[in-house]
């Protein structure tokens, strides 16, 4: 009897596994069925699909916002130390350039003036020469009068002992004695000054040297300022190169998405667009969220700004990298911004 | 999570994978200790038993060739379970044109497993070979079958399973690739300790006393009152290694079989197959513990690294697209395809001529599919274990001229 209503709880409990595992067995499979079938569904939808674009919510606080902003401000005090430095050095250059060329003039008017010197010297040194053998035919040839002083003066005396003349006479006749004598003299000495300016005016003094060393100091002063000048514009020339850079660098900074996430105060609404979606896609275009990814579609909104900056994503399905751009979204319904994927223009299904 | 699920299971496969790279080792270094004693001068009775259903002509030959084995002392007992085609018939004719053959009929559809008892209780002798009704049997393959069973501690002896139908199909060409990698690498790990713990129901050879034993529990076999038509091999040779007795595969003693040559014919071979390691999963979970102690270490490892290999693999393959969707398209598994199947054509060129695959790099790319469906089968093998019937054949309604 207990061998019998053991065989019929078990046949019992049997009955009852048997029914809970095939109920469960129609659910699982049904449910591997479906979900493989979905799967794969979904999978060539997106393959076929080119509406589809990702959503995304950026915040100010958000990490890549706050690294752009850090990004924003270094990058202004860059340009704005570099563009400081370029402008002192474009003034430094402008007083070296002015510095150089009067230097040039400098150097010109000593060049001119020693011309004109040398010219001169050239003309009076001849002059000069000419004089002195003047100078020296007049000595010669006073040479022998003065010879003769000394029996005029003996005369003199003779003539005056001999009361032939007076005193006041013989000093009359003995200072134009002294007088010719003098006059010798200073001939002699002007002879020796002329023969000093000849030598003076047809060889190089120690005046010219100074004057050619001066020269000399300006030329080479004129050669710094110019290799100053030189280093300068190079310095100039690449301080503007990278002041175009972080230019460049803002501009790209104000033209992405991000940027207006920093200027902004609440979240932003991006979406990311394929390139292989890009067609179509307009500013104006409405948008599109679905239940289940691709049914039961309402517009949420429209696209308010595209941007040109390349971006990369992880596509939603498959993912692998996919290139494409960033939108701005104008969404009626927030929450949208928080599905997987919307769609552009028109419903992907039609429903 | 996804990661370390798909970790472990590349853990366990690769656990699993070992046994080739052991196989090579054995084969290039102690292929002696691969050898079993035989002993030619044992020679009891053999019965056959030879359980059919929808196998038409092909039952004929299958009994023809085993009839002109060259083992003195045999008899066939062929159990017909209610065919719907010329079966029955041909198997009539081949016992009225070869010696030692009994028919019998099934009153009704009993399945595989009963058909097979039902032969057994009908049987004499003192060795059981039980056989499937497709396949065509070398002259030698009882004689080889028998003396490896003259070692008093070996319980079971299979045989290797060629493929009789090999260039039929891309699907037919795959499974001679399998067949070949299963009986000349895979089993060889498990010969060497003697626990081969699947012999092919193609050619299973095993003491009268054995089975004696085995036959109410075989019998008996049901998932929660279904009675379980299929497995049965497994099943036998897992219990006789419980019994503390060695399996073993003598690679001489040969058979040949016609494998399934359209995928939905595969696909559900391949699902009595998968159920029928799940049965053995939840044996082993259930007997395993209570005999571990006994056991020598390589049939838990061969029990329990495939099972887990199993369904870690198929949940894995079940989250891998979740974290990528495209790892099908990984060029790795491609390559090592391309490269095995070269490596494998040849080698099964030198050492199976009969078997020589055609096309062999067109083979490989249904390996895919092989890998991919193991997934859908692992599920529906562990959702529906309580389906009774004859796998392939169970469909296979033909009334073929007599």
């Amino acid at each position: 009897m207990i061998v019998t209503f053991l065989k019929g709880l078990k046949g019992n409990m049997n009955k009852s596994f048997l029914f809970l595992y095939r109920v469960t067995a129609i659910v699982v499979l049904y449910g591997v069925l479906f979900g493989v079938g979905g799967y794969l569904f979904l999978q060539g939808f997106y393959l076929v699909n080119h509406s589809w674009i990702v959503p995304s919510i950026v915040s100010p606080s958000n990490d890549a916002v706050r690294q752009m902003t850090s990004q924003m401000v270094t990058n202004k005090q860059m340009l704005e130390t570099f563009t400081l430095d370029r402008n002192r050095l474009q003034e430094s250059l402008d007083t070296m350039k002015a510095q150089r060329l009067e230097l040039i003039r400098l150097d010109n008017d000593l060049t001119s003036a020693y011309r004109r010197k040398s010219q001169d010297d050239v003309t009076a040194g001849g002059d000069l020469k000419e004089l002195i053998q003047e100078k020296r035919q007049d000595i010669t040839k006073t040479r022998p009068v003065l010879n003769d002083v000394t029996t005029v003066e003996d005369r003199i005396a003779k003539d005056l002992e001999a009361g032939l003349i007076t005193k006041g006479d013989a000093a009359i006749e003995r200072a134009s004695l002294t007088q010719l004598a003098n006059t010798y003299t200073d001939n002699k000495v002007a002879e020796v000054l002329l023969r000093d300016n000849v030598r003076e005016k047809t060889t190089k003094d120690i005046d010219t040297l100074e004057i050619l060393s001066k020269q000399a100091d300006i030329k080479s002063q004129i050669v710094q300022a110019a290799i100053n000048i030189s280093i300068g514009e190079q310095q100039l020339a690449s301080d503007q190169k990278q002041i175009d850079g972080l230019v460049k660098a803002m501009k790209q900074i104000d033209q992405s998405p991000l940027y207006l996430a920093v200027q902004a105060q609440d979240d932003v609404k991006f979406a990311f667009v394929p390139y292989d979606n890009e067609q179509g896609v307009e500013v104006g275009d409405a948008i599109y969220d679905c239940y289940l990814n691709m049914i039961g579609c309402r517009q949420v909104g429209t696209v308010k700004v595209m941007f040109s900056d390349e971006q990369k994503v992880t596509h939603p399905l498959f993912k692998t990298e996919v290139r494409g751009f960033m939108v701005q979204l104008d969404l009626t319904n927030l929450d949208s911004a928080k599905s997987k994927t919307l769609f552009v223009g028109h419903k992907p299904l039609f429903i | 999570m996804f990661e370390t699920l798909f970790i472990v299971s590349v853990i366990l496969i690769v656990s699993s994978g070992i046994k080739y790279l052991w196989a090579l080792i054995l084969l290039a270094h102690d292929p002696d200790s691969l050898k079993i004693k035989k002993d030619y001068s044992y020679s009891p009775k053999v019965s056959v038993l030879l359980p059919c259903f929808n196998e038409g002509r092909v039952v004929y030959d299958t009994i023809a060739s085993i009839s002109k084995s060259d083992y003195p002392d045999f008899e066939i007992i062929a159990v017909d379970d209610c065919s719907k085609d010329s079966s029955y018939y041909w198997m009539q004719k081949a016992a009225a044109d070869f010696p030692n053959v009994r028919v019998l009929r099934n009153a009704v559809n009993r399945g595989k497993n009963k058909s097979q008892m039902t032969a057994f209780r009908q049987s004499s002798g003192d060795v059981i070979i039980c056989i499937d009704s497709d396949c065509i049997f070398a002259a030698n393959t009882m004689r080889e079958l028998v003396v490896c069973l003259a070692d008093p501690t070996m319980g079971a002896v299979g045989g290797r399973v060629g493929v009789k139908n090999t260039n039929e199909s891309i699907v037919t060409r795959f499974q001679a690739f399998m067949y070949f990698i299963g009986f000349q690498l895979y089993k060889i790990p498990e010969n060497w300790s003697r626990t081969v713990v699947c012999i092919s129901g193609c050619l299973f050879a095993t003491r009268r006393s054995i089975l004696t034993e085995l036959e109410p529990t075989l019998e008996d076999r049901n998932w929660f009152g279904v009675p379980v038509a299929e497995g049965e091999d497994r099943f036998m040779t897992h219990m006789i290694l419980l019994h503390g007795l060695g399996t073993y595969i003598n690679l001489d003693a040969k058979c040949w079989t016609d494998v399934p040559d359209t995928t939905s014919k595969y696909f559900k071979q391949q699902l009595r197959w998968r159920r029928s390691a799940f049965r053995d999963i939840f044996l082993t979970i259930r007997l395993l513990p209570k005999h571990i102690k006994d056991l020598h270490w390589n049939v838990t490892f061969s029990i329990l690294m495939p099972a887990f290999s199993l369904l870690f693999g198929a949940a894995s393959i079940l989250f891998a697209p979740k974290f990528d969707p495209l790892f099908w398209a990984n060029p790795l598994p491609w390559a090592v395809y391309i490269i095995n199947s070269i490596i494998l054509s040849i080698v099964i060129g030198q050492l199976a001529p009969e078997q020589k695959i055609s096309h062999p790099l067109l083979v490989m790319a249904f390996g895919a599919w092989w890998l991919i469906s193991h997934f859908f089968i692992t599920i529906l093998a562990l959702f529906t274990m309580d389906a009774p019937d004859w796998g392939t054949r169970t469909k296979k309604v033909l009334e073929e001229a007599i």
